[in-house]
């Protein structure tokens, strides 16, 4: 059955379908969210852990485990997400390839890290995440994401350039906390409460 | 002279379903049915119509032992679809033209 249109009603059926398929901007933050709460959580119990003697020697291990957890959860909510949605958008789409790039990166800089100094790469990623962040920020044209990826930046150039923390490892470790808060919770929780769309 | 409005977008579900698709990376047949209002079996046909003419790709898959069909739009269906707004434009202001 086809239903006759003028060329005034084609032009709404477009407007209208368009508004429909656009995207949520607090749909982004959980996956922001999820990652920064983890992320701190791995930074600063491998901070507590470094404290004691006994525990130094497996500090790091806090982020594979936590990160484990992390990429499953992330894995199972993400298919939920889409599957309830019903569509795949196209900003869930760049998000997932620029993501993917930055753990293939994030690989690649933790394989180099027992050659490079942990300290160093510590501050690389601070960074990398920084770019990520940034990139998202563009996709979603949402600029309170795009200054906590350039404030990442800062940080990690505050990481090499400040012997307080490239002389240090534990205070690399707070530096990578509070990075984390900057770029991935504070604009988490503002994109949490934005009523917008993009 | 005005051109011809492409026959095969101009139906209202068609171009509903298209106009939908522009705006996502891929849809399920469920999300297309909720957002044109359309019945099981139009959706269908119409579904079909535009994929014979590669505007769309079709996927039928299972997913948790569900069928599950999702629809994307073709670079042949951009174009298609561009081309469809360009000629609409030229109707609504036709000094365009």
């Amino acid at each position: 059955m086809e239903n006759q249109i003028n060329e005034q009603q084609s032009m709404d059926i477009i407007a209208q379908m368009i508004q429909r398929s656009r995207h949520r901007l607090s749909e982004s933050s959980f996956d922001l969210l999820l990652w920064g709460w983890l992320a701190f959580s791995a930074a600063t119990f491998q901070y507590i852990l470094y404290q004691f003697e006994t525990t130094v020697e497996f500090s790091w291990f806090t982020w594979p485990v936590i990160m484990t957890i992390g990429g499953i959860t992330a894995g199972i909510m993400g298919n939920r997400r889409i599957k309830e949605k019903g569509h795949e958008s196209q900003i869930d789409f760049y998000m997932k390839y620029i993501w993917l790039g930055f753990i293939v990166m994030l690989f690649i800089i933790l394989i180099h890290a027992p050659k490079l100094g942990w300290t160093g790469c510590y501050t690389m990623i601070i960074a990398l995440y920084g770019l990520g962040i940034f990139s998202s920020g563009a996709i979603l044209k949402y600029k309170p994401m795009m200054l906590a990826g350039a404030a990442a930046w800062v940080l990690s150039a505050i990481g090499v350039f400040v012997p307080f923390f490239h002389q240090s490892f534990e205070n690399t470790l707070l530096l990578l906390a509070s990075s984390i808060v900057v770029a991935y919770l504070i604009p988490g929780y503002m994109l949490k409460k934005s009523p917008d769309y993009v | 002279m005005f051109k011809e409005l492409d026959p095969l977008l101009h139906s209202q579900l068609r171009l509903q379903i298209i106009s939908l698709l522009m705006g996502v990376e891929e849809a399920s047949f469920n999300y297309l049915l909720e957002n044109t209002g359309a019945t099981k079996g139009n959706l269908s046909i119409q579904i079909n119509k535009l994929k014979d003419a590669d505007y769309i790709l079709v996927t039928k898959q299972f997913k948790d032992n569900f069928p599950l069909t999702t629809c994307k739009v073709t670079q042949k269906g951009k174009k298609a679809f561009l081309e469809y707004i360009d000629t609409l434009q030229t109707y609504l202001k036709p000094g365009r033209e």
